[in-house]
């Protein structure tokens, strides 16, 4: 992990860094509150959890991985645990920015909204790279999703993104649970296949 | 070196990846040319009409007035937007930062904010029977806030630069108003708009600069997954090692494959601009005009191939550069800041990545940009070929002398 995950730790710390250029959080109303988390601060989920399988992309690493005594999902779990903290703390970050703004907004519902958003996302690339071995296909697909939503996000029903931004109220339930759903696909399927 | 380059293609097809891109491309591009209303509604002006739609205006007044609604728009919203690095950002005002951008559009106009907000509330309830888009924008364009009668572009100028000073660098005020004029076309500009549509731009160039503008969109990051999953197939499949050993130079190997690549990237852009410039086409034909037939590969050739171009030799660079798969990312990074930093959405094409056309028609405007967008284009296709010289000399060093491990070119023999 720490060579392969590190990077994308970097290329988060910089996605954060990088925002005040790029959008405002200064005295912003709830709506462009939401804009900024679940426009913006979601896309973290990609660069967080999309990664996970990297290094198992490598067949000799992957044979090397199921000789060893922990099972393959064990090994998943663990950065899982490792990443989804990580996508916990960058959103916080942006909290953090909007609230030094004195920008409006409820901490609890955007967290919880944004969080569940992010997961969702970054499972998607999570499970797309574990079944089609392909890092690239992860990224791919989740960005994909995520572009495809600007502006149709209606025609995606509950799993439509930006709901907060749009007016509507949020469902995190059924961004994580699809979320968890698509994670524990991803490691099933590299639990099997090489 | 034929047989190479097909054989290169035929990997390429069995790539999962191009079959994504090919799908993605076509659903997005169906989606938005499917129906085109503009085509549809294209008629001869007749005299007497009540309305002729509207156009960019260069008149003073009509530039004063376009800013100061824009100034009184944004304020009403408390949104302003700026572009401090290039890249779109929404800036919020605070009470007191605000009551001094208020108290400057009351200079313009001689009355409060509040009874310039009442004139426009007013204006609002009394269009409520409003229900598509175009007539709302319609509506949006009619309404026009009164300036004082004694207002001078002298002393437009000089607010403009206070309230810059309050929204920040890079906001509409900071000195970009000049396309803000808009006025309501009469039948004469109506007239001669619809005859650069039908001489100048024979009907189905309007339609391509349209479908130009959506491709372009998908197309500045679409083609780096393919590029990407190409570059990485000899490491997956363990043929690097193989490859480097053949007689081929390093040269020949870079430029044949990624020639398949654009080549097969290309082509379906090709035939879908063909399908979709039939109904302009049929147009042309309904209303007696000579179609340009020739139109789709013009305009994608132009338009479109050096996003190709680059977006693919990014692709190459970056992944043979790390062995990684940044260039997703980088070019992620660049789509999205390319279509943030659009300040139009038609014309103005600077050095931007994804040149806008969001319009049917406009060609006089189009015709004075045309040399400007040669130049971007031009200047895509050399950094293009750039950055696959850079790719090839990256690939003999690693070649010759060894891999490399983390981005950094290690030696690994004599």
């Amino acid at each position: 992990m720490r060579h392969h995950y590190l990077p994308h730790l970097g290329l988060t710390a910089l996605f954060i860094l990088a925002s005040g250029a790029v959008i405002s959080f200064r005295s912003l109303d709830e709506g462009s509150s939401a804009k900024v988390m679940e426009m913006y601060a979601v896309l973290s989920g990609i660069l967080l959890l999309t990664p996970l399988f990297f290094p198992e992309a490598d067949a000799e690493i992957w044979e090397l991985k199921r000789t060893k005594e922990t099972p393959m999902w064990q090994l998943y779990l663990g950065r899982l645990a490792l990443a989804v903290p990580a996508l916990a703390v960058t959103l916080g970050f942006f909290l953090l920015r909007l609230f030094a703004g004195n920008s409006e907004f409820d901490a609890g519902i955007l967290f919880v909204a944004a969080f569940a958003e992010a997961f969702f996302l970054g499972a998607i690339g999570f499970f797309a790279s574990a079944a089609t071995n392909q890092p690239v296909i992860g990224y791919m697909v989740s960005l994909l999703y995520y572009i495809g939503n600007i502006g149709l996000a209606e025609k995606f029903g509950p799993l439509g993104l930006f709901p907060l931004m749009r007016g509507n109220s949020a469902h995190p339930g059924i961004f994580l649970l699809t979320g968890i759903l698509f994670a524990a696909a991803g490691i099933l399927v590299r639990e099997r296949k090489r | 070196m034929t047989a190479l380059f097909f054989k290169e293609c035929r990997q390429v097809l069995r790539s999962l990846v191009y079959y994504i891109y090919l799908v993605v491309f076509v659903l997005f591009i169906t989606s938005q040319m499917g129906d085109l209303p503009e085509l549809g509604e294209l008629h001869e002006p007749q005299p007497g009409e009540e309305y002729y739609g509207y156009g960019k205006s260069t008149d003073p007044h009509d530039i004063m007035e376009g800013t100061i609604e824009s100034l009184f728009q944004e304020t009403w919203r408390n949104q302003y937007n700026t572009y401090p690095f290039g890249f779109i950002k929404v800036v919020t005002l605070n009470p007191a930062e605000l009551s001094r951008v208020k108290a400057e559009v009351e200079q313009a106009c001689g009355m409060s904010f509040d009874a310039l907000c009442t004139l426009y509330g007013d204006y609002w309830q009394s269009e409520d029977e409003t229900t598509t888009f175009e007539e709302h924008m319609g509506l949006e364009l009619d309404w026009h806030i009164p300036l004082r009668a004694d207002y001078t572009y002298e002393e437009f100028e000089e607010q403009m630069r206070r309230v810059t000073g309050v929204i920040g660098k890079g906001c509409t005020y900071d000195g970009n108003y000049r396309s803000e004029g808009v006025k309501r076309f009469t039948y004469e500009d109506a007239r001669q708009e619809y005859e650069d549509i039908c001489q100048r731009d024979r009907i189905t160039g309007a339609g391509m600069r349209l479908f130009c503008d959506y491709a372009g969109i998908f197309l500045a990051v679409l083609p780096v997954f393919v590029g990407v999953s190409v570059c990485m197939r000899d490491r997956r499949a363990k043929a690097a090692e193989v490859i480097c050993s053949k007689r081929i130079s390093g040269t020949a190997l870079i430029l044949i494959r990624y020639a398949a690549c654009v080549a097969l990237m290309f082509l379906p852009v090709v035939v879908c601009a063909f399908l979709m410039q039939m109904p302009c086409a049929y147009k042309a034909a309904e209303l007696g005009v000579s179609a340009d037939h020739l139109a789709f590969l013009t305009y994608t050739v132009v338009w479109l191939l050096p996003l190709i171009l680059t977006a693919t030799a990014v692709a190459f660079l970056l992944t043979e550069l790390t062995d990684s798969i940044i260039a997703v990312l980088v070019q992620a990074v660049w789509m999205y800041g390319g279509l943030m930093m659009a300040r139009t959405l038609t014309g103005d094409f600077g050095f931007q990545l994804i040149p806008r056309w969001n319009e049917f028609g406009g060609y006089g405007r189009f015709s004075q940009e045309l040399p400007q967008l040669l130049v971007n284009r031009g200047c895509y296709t050399a950094l293009s070929v750039i950055l696959i010289i850079f790719t090839i000399i990256v690939y003999d060093k690693k070649r010759k002398s060894g891999v490399t491990v983390r981005g950094k070119i290690r030696k690994t023999r004599g």
